[in-house]
């Protein structure tokens, strides 16, 4: 029922209707600002990024298959804008040694509780590449193919930046099944 | 991975944050303008012309006042007698307005002339009658004069009409034998429209109304060097839109300029309609580079996955088209006319009806609106052979020949400019502006 809502939405906007983009802008907006906020480098362009990926996502709407699932579609569009605009700001580095450091120092250890915005936190302050990489893998589902396409970097790298990423959350949350 | 993480991901990846209340306003800005917006705008742009047209042609009651001469030329115009009808059908007609454009004093004569003739036929003259309608002559003259024609309406008119011919009903005289569009009539209150073919040039403004039926070519160029476009995408595509007809109507107002030049502008409906006809195969499915969007290789699919891709049908778009024209008129005789016109168009997208290939996949889909740019400009040159029916009124077959500068389509790898041939059949109004508080 939410899927076939999902799809005469698109529809719509197809359409050019006005009213229906503002439906789908104003349903999926809150939730791809995150997602802006977790890969910019600078936070404060998430809302504009965010329209950017949002103009590509009413351009390109007519090669939505409505095979996979549309939030997930938007997300990547979402991704590679924000990795376009990091790529307009500054190198992305992968050995941050001293990071590492400020992150040991700054975060309290917790035993018991998990609250998702302590991890959110936690992996907010993760050194840039860690936190690109983990974020791709673990929330967004990347492969580690796709992320060294993304980021411009070999899959072996992504593989030993998002085990230092685990490595320094665990040290954080040592009772966390799973991670 | 634990269900305890998984929850985690699953929690973080529904976090929302809210949006601040402008941006909504910023991405709308972003936006091609709305079906709606257009509609609107569409829809505001006939309203003001046609309440342009109506205020510059209605005709001015003050200029169709009769100068005595032309009154005197009118009187001697009527020569048809007019037939005498049934009383039930006298009664029916009695009732019903006449036209103010045409006089009743001619017909006042015709009745003057009729009960001279009864009177003399039946050997007695039919004073009562003769005098009745005399008196309800004089006695409307007599009102009508003390008032200007132009602040009486039809209705008044009428009313005065019927009042006095009730009187004579009331008078128990019998109407059987007057005529049928007898109506008591001021000679001051208008005049006959007499068909006058007397060449004009004192006409500033032309209005004209025209039909086209538009031959419409479809000028597609396919790009398949850009590495995001798959390989068979020339083959899919080539010779699929095909040559087909649509229609052009509008409204267009001139102005005279000297040396026998105008120039126009206008508001216009069109319709591009071009037969669409694809017929391939999909054999190979692309590997595309995800940060680049390059096809970097091919997988072949087996002879039992290959897809035939078979369709034909109609690709309808509609727009709404703004002219600006020149015009050159050169007069053959009286009554032909030849013209040139060069005009810029302007012309808006309303809706598209069409299907699409996608350049790097090969499916065959419907177009998003997206995929068009909502405004695109034309040259157009037309010729034209006009007739004059009336004074002021002719007709035109205008063949013209109208091609696109701008392209059509926002894809890189696709170029499309129309071009169209048409025909029109048009009717051509010129006017004066009335004259204001002279």
């Amino acid at each position: 029922m939410k899927k076939k809502k999902e799809e005469e939405l698109i529809k719509r906007c197809l359409k050019n209707d006005r009213r229906a983009q503002r439906e789908l802008y104003e349903r999926f907006g809150p939730l791809m600002k995150v997602v802006c906020k977790r890969y910019l480098f600078d936070q404060s362009l998430a809302e504009e990024v965010m329209n950017q990926g949002f103009y590509k996502v009413f351009k390109n709407l007519k090669n939505f298959r409505f095979e996979g699932s549309f939030e997930g579609w938007i997300r990547r569009i979402m991704v590679r804008e924000c990795f376009t605009e990091n790529a307009k700001k500054k190198k992305l580095f992968l050995i941050c040694e001293d990071q590492e450091e400020k992150f040991l120092k700054q975060v309290p250890e917790v035993q018991q509780s998990h609250g998702v915005e302590y991890i959110m936190r936690l992996i907010e302050a993760l050194p840039d590449g860690y936190r690109m990489v983990f974020n791709l893998y673990e929330i967004e589902g990347y492969n580690h193919a796709e992320i060294s396409a993304q980021l411009g970097i070999s899959e072996s790298a992504s593989r030993s930046q998002l085990a230092r990423a685990k490595q320094l959350l665990r040290s954080k949350l040592n009772d966390l099944q799973g991670l | 991975m634990s269900k305890e993480w998984d929850d985690i991901k699953e929690k973080i990846r529904a976090t929302k944050e809210p949006l601040s209340p402008e941006a909504w306003t910023a991405m709308e800005s972003k936006l091609p303008p709305s079906r709606g917006k257009k509609r609107i705008l569409l829809w505001s742009a006939t309203i003001l012309l046609l309440l342009l047209a109506l205020y510059f042609f209605y005709p001015s009651t003050e200029e169709h006042l009769p100068s005595p001469h032309q009154e005197e030329k009118n009187m001697n115009a009527i020569k048809k007698p007019v037939e005498l009808q049934d009383k039930s059908k006298k009664d029916k007609l009695e009732l019903e307005e006449r036209p103010v454009s045409q006089s009743r004093e001619p017909e006042n004569k015709v009745l003057r002339d009729k009960i001279e003739e009864n009177s003399q036929r039946d050997g007695k003259e039919n004073v009562a009658t003769k005098d009745i309608i005399q008196a309800g002559v004089e006695e409307l003259q007599t009102k009508e004069s003390a008032r200007p024609e132009q602040t009486k309406t039809i209705g008044e008119r009428a009313f005065h009409d019927v009042v006095i011919a009730l009187r004579v009903k009331k008078a128990g005289l019998e109407l059987k034998q007057l005529p049928v569009q007898f109506m008591l009539r001021s000679p001051l209150s208008t005049q006959i429209s007499r068909p006058d073919l007397t060449p004009t040039n004192k006409s500033k403004w032309e209005m004209r109304f025209f039909m086209a039926a538009t031959y419409n070519i479809p000028g597609l160029q396919y790009d398949g060097s850009a590495n995001t476009v798959h390989k068979a995408y020339g083959e899919a595509v080539e010779n699929s839109i095909k040559n087909g007809w649509g229609f052009d109507a509008g409204l267009e107002i001139k102005y005279n300029l000297p040396l026998g030049l105008k120039i126009g502008g206008g508001i216009g409906f069109r319709e591009i309609s071009l037969r669409s006809d694809y017929n391939y195969t999909i054999k190979d499915i692309p590997v595309i580079d995800g940060a680049s969007g390059a096809i970097i290789a091919y997988i072949p699919l087996d002879s039992a996955s290959e897809r035939e891709v078979s369709q034909t049908g109609s690709d309808i778009y509609t727009f709404v088209n703004i002219p600006l024209s020149i015009y050159y008129e050169y007069p053959l005789s009286e009554r032909w006319i030849l013209s040139a016109e060069g005009i810029h168009n302007f012309t808006f997208l309303l809706n598209q009806s069409a299907k699409s290939v996608d350049p790097t996949t090969l499916e065959l889909n419907n177009s998003s609106d997206n995929f068009f740019n909502s405004s695109i400009n034309s040259l157009q040159l037309r010729l034209g052979l006009m007739y004059r029916l009336r004074k002021n009124i002719y007709i035109a077959l205008e063949p013209s020949y109208r091609e696109y500068y701008q392209d059509f389509l926002r894809e890189d790898v696709v170029s499309w400019r129309p071009k169209d041939f048409s025909i029109s059949l048009s009717t051509i109004i010129k006017f004066e502006l009335p004259q204001k508080n002279k």
